[in-house]
């Protein structure tokens, strides 16, 4: 299951999403992220929807892939939907004694659950359609102005692409680990909410410790190969090019379109 | 015995859906050190996962005595490559009890299971209170050994179990086997290797996997003499094997030894007997 | 050339490295022997300036490896590959990966491009250039490193343990490309293994344990030491434990190496012997 998440890898291609800037899909994958986060009408979410199939459609990417990325999420969206429609209150619509649905808590559950699941569609895309190195650059040039204010900003890309690439490999290895705990009879499933974290050492403590090896093993490997040295010049240089524009405009277009929405709910 | 009956697992990968193993048929039998060999891809781990029941079969079954082996995985002790990277606990002894304690062994019986446990891999006493992060790669590897064998399995698979040991431990592992046999004849324990050597030197069977089907089984003397087979799945023959064909080409037959005492004494006799 | 000089480590009061003097030439390739612990990967380190002598000097082409300033010098010259396949990637594209080097040293564009063409080729994982890395097997891994390491043009390549974790194909294939590279391309291999049978195809083979150098010779001499190899934690390829038990049953036979000459070598003896009794 651990295997299904998408976040972080790459999946290479050719369609008009692969080829754009880096530096566009960043912007473009948080500019859409903050419209998700932050809209709270119906209309507005199902414009993101559309914009997000539309996306995935481009990119070419079989959609049964991106989908499986949000099955790791599941139970955590079940989580956060279950409280929030029996947590909020207002117009009752549904009620067993002491325990209440509302109008406005199905609306929040819904919104909520909506808002994650396109928050991770739209990094998977990013993702998926940008390998990390090209994901490290444009980080490092947008990033680029505030080395003015002493900020590392070489390093802090290169540190957040080697994250998201590791993403899955850390899924593996935590699945590897839970099956030999579970081999030797562990059960994760059970019991009380205080067993259940404390039945995770075994596959947590492992985890953590091979994660800090393999930043070992992977910092002595890019010191051999003199990274540090000075300014990287990165092979493959982008241009912002005519998709480029004709991206922003749209997203620019769709953002205001959103305001619009949000300003008149 | 583990029998697998024609089982067949795919899982799905971003390159598509891959047929790990498709109807195999295969047993481990009670009493005999079985060893998995077979190209990387060819699904011997998923041949392991199955028959440790910590998958099941798309079709077919893999039963231990009649009863599928997902449910008789109390019974299975499974010692997966590089068990030190499991280890997690705060003593080497809370680590290897993790695995009886799951079962419900406490107390006094829990103590002499760690105790056995321990000496049957060679690890001393003043090892057993120290954090087992502190322990040396092959102590380590031993202490996630004994958490296994501190379950008293019935059954033990072991993936690579001599994999990045040195020679010394390599032998110790394999002994460690043949022991447990020994005590008690209706264990069945089976092993995943690439070395041929270790197939030949330490193995009562064979199993040959190739592209997730069974290519070959029987005694190591019988898969090795399949020499084209092997060869066409990827594989070598084991040292001794090539000598002795290198000798037959040269006009000395001695036969086809497998193991390194069988080409010694076939050699010493040819030699003793001009 | 690469000069060690009385070279000592101690870790927590435990000497790891004792007075170790060797020194390395391009175009060689040397195994480096021990077991787990002996201290050999220790060595290695102190060569790139990954570790600095306690006592002692390090100097490759001359440059002293305690010289912060000649640190990055050091590193293009020495290449190390290390032993986990899936812990040396820096990028998630084969070619991507290859040409982290050269973009780290700042070259110009075009030079920088030339040395990826020429180091995939060399490691002979042109076909894979455009390959996620993920998706390659341990061997085409460590292929990918070292196709990494050649892209800095470097005099010499340190394999720590590099195929330890790799299965036998795949082992012989990066083994393969190494000796290529030393005959090609005149670098200086260091190998560091504790598979005896990878110790064979070397020029010289040091034997390392509890920290000091116990042999240094061509692998015939330092094999024919059966006392020390067993001392030393190892183990003999199964042709010359052959011999060794054929000898101590009283028959005049040299140690073989490989299984070739083990049958070359006992046909000869079986026809000696047919001639003496005659």
């Amino acid at each position: 299951m651990l295997r299904d998440i998408t976040i972080g890898r790459y999946v290479p291609g050719n369609s008009a999403l692969h080829r754009l800037d880096p530096r566009t899909k960043l912007l473009g994958a948080l500019v859409y992220s903050a419209a998700v986060l932050s809209c709270s009408s119906f209309i507005s979410m199902s414009a993101a929807g559309a914009a997000a199939a539309a996306a995935a459609l481009i990119s070419k990417i079989p959609v049964s892939y991106i989908i499986k990325g949000l099955k790791p999420l599941r139970w955590f969206i079940l989580f956060t939907v279950i409280i929030n429609l029996f947590c909020i209150d207002g117009k009752i619509l549904w009620h067993l004694g002491a325990v209440h649905i509302t109008y406005e808590g199905v609306s929040a559950a819904a919104l909520l659950a909506l808002r994650f699941i396109f928050f991770v569609l739209g990094t998977s895309l990013l993702t998926l359609t940008t390998p990390p190195i090209a994901l490290t650059d444009g980080l490092a040039r947008l990033l680029r102005p505030l080395k003015a204010v002493k900020l590392p900003a070489d390093d802090i890309a290169m540190i957040i692409s080697i994250t998201l690439r590791f993403i899955p490999s850390f899924a593996d290895e935590a699945e590897r680990i839970m099956k030999a705990q579970k081999a030797r009879g562990a059960d994760f499933g059970s019991g009380s909410m205080i067993s259940r974290v404390r039945s995770i050492m075994p596959v947590t403590i492992p985890l953590f410790i091979s994660v800090f090896r393999r930043a070992d093993e992977l910092s002595l490997a890019m010191d051999a190969r003199c990274y540090g040295k000075g300014v990287r010049n990165p092979r493959k240089k982008f241009f912002f090019g005519r998709t480029d524009a004709y991206f922003s405009l749209i997203m620019i277009i769709f953002c205001g379109f959103l305001a619009i929405i949000e300003f008149f709910n | 015995m583990i029998e697998f009956s024609n089982a067949s697992y795919s899982y799905t990968s971003p390159l598509g859906t891959v047929q790990a193993l498709c109807g195999v048929n295969a047993r481990l039998r009670r009493g005999e050190i079985t060893a998995v060999i077979g190209h990387t891809g060819s699904g011997k781990s998923t041949f392991m996962d199955l028959a440790a029941g910590l998958a099941e079969p798309e079709r077919g079954s893999v039963t231990l005595d009649g009863f599928d082996t997902a449910s008789q995985r109390k019974k299975i002790g499974v010692v997966f490559q590089y068990p030190e990277y499991q280890l997690f606990a705060d003593t080497v002894r809370d680590d290897i009890a993790f695995g009886p304690m799951n079962f419900g062994i406490k107390g006094s019986e829990l103590n002499e299971r760690i105790k056995y446990s321990a000496e049957i891999t060679g690890l001393d006493d003043s090892l057993l209170s120290r954090s087992p992060f502190e322990l040396s790669g092959g102590q380590k590897r031993m202490a996630a050994a004994a958490g296994v064998l501190a379950m008293k399995p019935e059954i033990l698979l072991l993936d690579e179990p001599a994999a990045g040991l040195d020679p010394s431990l390599r032998e110790q592992i394999f002994s460690i086997m043949r022991q447990l046999l020994d005590s008690n004849g209706n264990m069945i324990i089976a092993f995943v290797t690439h070395s041929m050597e270790d197939a030949a030197n330490y193995a009562d069977r064979l199993i040959l996997l190739d592209h997730g089907c069974v290519a070959a089984y029987g005694t190591p003397g019988e898969v090795f003499a399949k020499r084209e087979l092997l060869y066409s799945c990827g594989l070598d023959i084991p040292a001794p094997l090539k000598i002795a064909d290198g000798l037959r080409s040269l006009g000395d037959d001695i036969g086809g030894a497998i193991t390194d005492d069988e080409i010694f004494l076939s050699v010493k006799n040819m030699l003793s007997s001009i | 050339m690469i000069e060690i000089n009385g070279l000592c480590r101690s870790y927590n009061n435990t000497e790891v490295l004792k007075n170790v003097t060797l020194s390395f030439e391009p175009g060689t390739l040397t195994a480096v022997l021990g077991r787990n612990g002996s201290g050999k990967s220790t060595l290695a380190r102190h060569i790139n300036a990954i570790l600095l002598p306690q006592r002692g000097y390090v100097r490759v082409d001359r440059l002293d490896t305690s010289d912060d300033s000649l640190v990055y010098d050091i590193r293009e010259r020495v290449g190390m590959v290390f032993q986990n396949p899936e812990s040396q990637a820096a990028a998630s594209i084969v070619e991507d990966d290859t040409a982290f080097a050269p973009e780290n040293l700042g070259l110009d564009t075009d030079e920088i491009i030339k040395r990826v063409d020429t180091a995939l080729r060399d490691a002979g994982i042109e076909h894979l250039r455009k390959k996620p890395i993920s998706a390659l097997s341990g061997g085409q891994k460590q292929l990918t490193a070292v196709a990494g390491i050649l892209a800095m043009r470097p005099g010499y390549m340190i394999f720590d343990e590099g195929t330890s974790m790799l299965d036998p194909e795949s082992r012989k294939r990066v083994m393969d490309c190494v000796i290529r590279l030393k005959n090609e391309l005149g670098i200086g291999i260091i190998w560091i293994t504790h598979y005896m049978e990878e110790a064979i195809a070397a020029d010289r083979v040091i034997i390392i344990d509890r920290g000091a150098i116990k042999a240094d010779g061509t692998p015939e001499d330092v094999f024919s030491d059966t006392e020390l190899i067993a001392d030393s934690g190892l183990e003999l390829p199964p042709s010359a434990r052959l011999c060794m038990r054929l000898i101590k049953e009283g028959f005049d036979i040299p140690l073989a190496l490989t299984a070739e000459d083990c049958a070359k070598e006992i046909h000869q003896l079986a026809q000696r012997l047919t001639e003496e009794k005659r």
